[in-house]
């Protein structure tokens, strides 16, 4: 049976290698089946989605920063000093371009997760949301733990922005 | 009293005269017909299902639609980097019941059932009639038009690589209910003035008529249900197609709340459009496992053209 199992793996891997339809793409890694969660009696068709789409999206452990429950050190808080760079376009070797900014509001929804990055470029506010498992953008690091920040989202900073966007690092990158 | 087998002979004579005086229909039934013993068999399409072979799809072909179930909205990323809103869509046991034929010797109805339904809950005169096809009780039936050459037999399993990615399909379903609503929400009448000694006439839908000829019109828009009834959505691509989940991603958002039945078909108004993307092997009349090339687990569908995120050079 085993046999019988590798074989027709072994066959079967130089046929989906071959299918390469000019319409179509293959995701990669293909799963050979649902990420269901072994309690599920029959799997939740939403919830493995999301959790493929994570999985394929999370590529250098990204995912981590927005779990709700971890430790603040280890996950982006509001109140976050953070660097995000961008790929302008798909293309291969394509610019890149970074913006530096506090972190005001994190809306997690699976792979729909964003975040806004407010800074001061040329003293006129600017806000910035990225989409956290978006395949453009390419990296995400804190740069600096926001500290006094007692609310998940700090739309506040926008009339009373007090000493939030004084911070060197923020004046250096943010253009 | 008629004995079964007289009343048996006497249907198969009666539809032997039939058949001689109308024009024969294209999707042939004679080999059970003639071994048909009790009038409900005579029901059946002849084939197997192990007699189901592919074929060629030519641009007058219509294959047979599905019953989906909706199963929410989720979003994905194409080839340029830019998402896109998709709904999944899963199809559950999706099965052919019954053929119907019409007066049309060329056109016939499949008629498609998606899901379980258990036994308790199936009505007799439907028991007997899925008894009479050798199918299991579904949840939901419905017909789909189909030309000769994409008839299939009855028991076929359509599965989720009947469809392309890449290609166009239409939705049905019926649209959220939103109860009684005004003229403004249900029709888009403009309402009444905000200000200017307006009073109590600012979402009212004003004259409903001429005092000649003294009466409404049939058909005046007024307020009332609105919502809950059937809604086609056209041309909305299939971006995805999982054959281990059984589900397409369809593009955009699709009528009706999740868990809703969803009829999905081959893509009718295509002007300036083609159904499947250029160079695609369609599935026809279906996809049948063995027969069909072997897919891997989910494609997803190229959109081409430009580079939306480059700018152009001209």
């Amino acid at each position: 049976m085993l046999c019988r199992q590798l074989l027709t793996r072994a066959l079967a891997q130089p046929l989906f290698r071959s299918y390469t339809q000019a319409h179509i793409i293959v995701p990669q890694p293909q799963f050979d089946k649902p990420l269901a969660l072994p309690i599920e009696k029959r799997p939740n068709v939403m919830k493995v989605v999301e959790r493929e789409a994570i999985s394929r999206a999370n590529v250098d452990g990204r995912s981590d920063l927005f779990i709700r429950r971890a430790a603040p050190k280890d996950r982006l808080c509001a109140g976050d000093v953070v660097t995000v760079e961008t790929r302008n376009s798909m293309a291969e070797g394509a610019a890149t371009s970074s913006f530096t900014g506090v972190c005001i509001a994190i809306y997690r929804r699976g792979i729909d997760t964003s975040f806004i990055l407010r800074n001061l470029v040329q003293r006129v506010g600017v806000e910035i949301r990225f989409l956290a498992y978006s395949p453009l953008v390419k990296r995400i690091e804190i740069v600096h733990k926001g500290v006094g920040y007692r609310r998940a989202k700090l739309f506040y900073l926008r009339e009373n922005p007090g000493k939030a966007f004084q911070l060197k690092l923020l004046k250096k990158t943010g253009k | 009293m008629f004995t079964r087998a007289f009343l048996a002979s006497r249907l198969t004579a009666k539809s032997a005269v039939v058949q001689n005086a109308a024009p024969r229909s294209l999707f042939s039934t004679s080999a059970v017909t003639q071994k048909a013993k009790l009038p409900h068999e005579k029901l059946r399409y002849a084939p197997e299902v192990s007699e189901l072979k592919l074929g060629d799809y030519t641009a007058q072909s219509q294959r047979t639609g599905v019953i989906a179930r909706k199963k929410g909205m989720t979003g994905m990323w194409d080839e340029w980097g830019v998402r896109v809103p998709v709904t999944v869509l899963q199809l559950e046991k999706v099965q052919v019941v019954s053929i119907i034929k019409t007066s049309n010797p060329s056109c016939a109805r499949l008629q498609i059932g998606c899901g379980v339904r258990k036994e308790k809950n199936t009505s007799k005169p439907l028991k007997g009639h899925y008894d009479a096809h050798g199918v299991e009780p579904k949840a939901k039936v419905f017909e789909f038009p189909v030309t000769p050459d994409a008839a299939l037999p009855v028991g076929t399993e359509i599965t989720a690589a009947h469809f392309v990615p890449g290609q166009l399909v239409d939705v049905t379903a019926p649209s959220l209910g939103k109860g009684f609503q005004g003229v403004m929400k249900r029709w888009g009448f403009s309402g009444g003035r905000a200000s200017h000694g307006n009073s109590l006439a600012h979402r009212t839908p004003g004259s409903t008529g001429n005092i000649n000829p003294g009466r409404v019109y049939p058909g005046k828009k007024m307020p009332g249900r609105m919502g809950g009834k059937n809604v086609t959505v056209i041309r909305l691509p299939v971006m995805k197609v999982d054959t281990a989940l059984n589900c397409i991603w369809v593009k955009g958002p699709v009528p009706g709340h999740d868990e809703q039945f969803i009829k999905v078909r081959d893509s009718t108004k295509l002007i300036k459009h083609r159904l499947f993307p250029e160079g695609a092997a369609v599935p026809f009349p279906t996809y049948i496992p063995g027969q069909s090339p072997a897919l891997p687990r989910e494609t997803i569908a190229k959109v081409g053209g430009q580079d939306p995120l480059v700018p152009s050079s001209d």
